[in-house]
């Protein structure tokens, strides 16, 4: 299960920290946004808003979702990201070229439509040069050399990444290069990181095991929040900080 | 005599004694390639593997690796999840290679050695097909088998039956199936070849002295081929405690945590989790799990 993330980041005011704070560099606990999200899943796979919760939870899923639901019209809404499309390239595990015709885009909204109105999560990536390394300089030309607007542009567009560069996501070869590409890099600006700390892999798994307790019914939202907060006491070794002891 | 007898001794024991003590280092000479190589590469990562087990080494990098001596098996000890892990691996090896492989073997290798030769031919075959298929393959095709759209929901449908996600409802009894679908051949050969070792002339006997089917399969038949019941079952057992693949394809372990088995959970925790020293700590465990079922089933 995937999702979650946006759910809370669309929570609270602008600006708000409601995972990790990262001026304290403590994990957020007991926050209302924490148990308002996973309300709002219980409510999809309570109400049958959304699959049958035994569907949603098979490992298989999200190939499911794209060689099937979507392209057979059995799914109205995946909250998904820009990568799906590869899915329906000539090349891609489910041919569907047309599908730009069929399905349009839409931002998620934030919770109650509050300031900017607009939630996404992104993941990322970043060229590094180690410390260790023997030659930073030339390994720094390297870099300068593949980030050259042309050299960005090719590259953005051959991986199907979205451009976070002003003048890459100007670039008409790359706002031309698949559908839905200005929609996503319109998002860019709205869009959130998850916290790189070696612990975060831990605290993901939490949320999913809340977010299965909660869609499950095996416990309410409140109360797997809080087995939630419990859980990140122990991995984050004490380092929280209760939702409303921030700014 | 006697003097020509101890002459004689002197000299072969004087230069016997210090012989192989020279010889020894020599004789060891051409082994020590493969001694070296199986300490470096067999011995080395075990070695290694235990290390890590006792030190807090986490797989995303930043922080530093410390020996935190036996907090680890501390800390699976107390873990729910841990618990559940080995609970779910006991019913799993239980179910699947205790009731299900061994027996199932058994019983088609008894019914094999009296079926026709086209049948047997048959059988073999397709039980044996399914053991060769590589365990990713054999994961997804029951996961096919399993899934609600899958063959087995139809099945049901077709006879009227209500049907339901079996990965869902059931999944340690449907990856328990599984594994039994997948290893049942293993069993099967081991018994084939006991039970054609047993001499027809004492089940005649036995048959003379008015022994029935049951009696001369109790009496005769298992007595006969104990010993390949032993092995198979320490065979089967070890394979089932380290099942990883079969399960992962169909489940991942879930819904929840409800299909993993110890292999699984320590996957999750020293590559999901990144938390390799904990995991590599549940891998000695798993270690000494399999251990003791082989005493089990050795003596």
């Amino acid at each position: 299960m995937q999702g979650f993330e946006m759910l809370l980041y669309g929570t609270g005011e602008a600006g708000g920290n409601p995972l990790y704070d990262p001026g304290a560099k403590k994990w957020v606990t007991g926050g209302k946004g924490f148990s308002d999200a996973l309300g709002f899943l219980k409510t999809v796979y309570s109400e049958k808003l959304g699959p049958d919760i035994s569907d949603a939870l098979d490992p298989n899923v999200g190939t499911t979702v794209y060689s099937e639901w979507l392209p057979q019209g059995k799914l109205a809404i995946a909250l998904d990201g820009s990568w799906l499309g590869q899915n329906w390239l000539k090349t891609g595990g489910k041919p569907w070229p047309e599908w730009s015709k069929t399905l349009g885009q839409a931002p998620m909204p934030t919770q109650n439509g509050q300031a900017p109105g607009k939630v996404s999560m992104s993941g990322g990536w970043t060229w590094a040069i180690t410390a260790k390394s023997k030659n930073p300089d030339l390994a720094w030309k390297f870099i300068e050399q593949l980030q050259t607007k042309d050299n960005a542009v090719t590259w953005d567009i051959v991986d199907a990444q979205i451009a976070v560069r002003k003048d890459v996501a100007q670039d008409p070869k790359y706002t031309s290069s698949m559908p839905g590409i200005t929609f996503f890099t319109g998002l860019v600006k709205y869009t959130h990181y998850r916290p790189t700390t070696p612990v975060y892999p831990q605290v993901s798994t939490a949320i999913g095991e809340a977010m299965e307790a909660a869609t499950t019914g095996d416990a309410s939202p409140e109360k797997a929040a809080k087995s939630y907060d419990d859980q990140l006491k122990s991995i984050a070794d004490g380092a929280t900080v209760a939702a409303g002891g921030q700014g | 005599m006697a003097t020509a007898t101890k002459v004689a001794a002197a000299p072969t024991e004087t230069p016997a004694r210090p012989g192989p003590r020279r010889g020894r280092p020599l004789r060891w000479l051409p082994l020590a390639p493969a001694t070296v190589m199986l300490l470096l590469f067999l011995g080395g990562p075990i070695a290694y593997c235990v290390y890590i087990a006792f030190t807090n080494m986490q797989l995303t990098g930043a922080s530093s690796t410390d020996f935190v001596g036996l907090d680890n098996f501390q800390r699976a000890f107390g873990d729910d999840d841990f618990r559940n892990a080995v609970v779910l691996t006991l019913v799993f090896t239980l179910l699947s290679s205790l009731v299900g492989q061994n027996t199932l073997g058994l019983a088609l290798a008894a019914l094999m050695q009296r079926a026709s030769r086209p049948v047997r031919t048959l059988t073999g075959s397709i039980v044996i097909a399914a053991w060769v298929v590589p365990e990713i393959v054999a994961g997804f095709l029951l996961y096919a088998f399993f899934r609600r759209e899958g063959t087995l929901n139809a099945l049901l449908d077709w006879l009227g039956l209500p049907s339901q996600n079996w990965l869902y409802t059931l999944p340690i009894l449907a990856v328990s199936f599984a594994n039994v679908w997948r290893g049942t051949a293993f069993s099967m050969l081991v018994y084939s070849a006991a039970l054609s070792e047993i001499p027809k002339e004492i089940t005649e006997a036995a048959e003379v002295d008015g022994a029935g089917g049951l009696g001369r399969f109790w009496h005769i038949t298992l007595p006969m081929i104990r010993r390949s019941i032993g092995t198979n079952l320490m065979l089967n057992t070890l394979q089932t405690l380290s099942v990883f693949g079969l399960i992962w394809a169909m489940t991942r372990g879930g819904p929840g945590n409800r299909s993993q088995t110890l292999p699984v959970f320590m996957y999750d925790q020293a590559f999901n989790k990144s938390l390799i020293g904990y995991g590599t700590a549940v891998a000695l465990l798993l270690l000494l799990v399999g251990r003791c079922s082989r005493w089990c089933t050795c003596g």
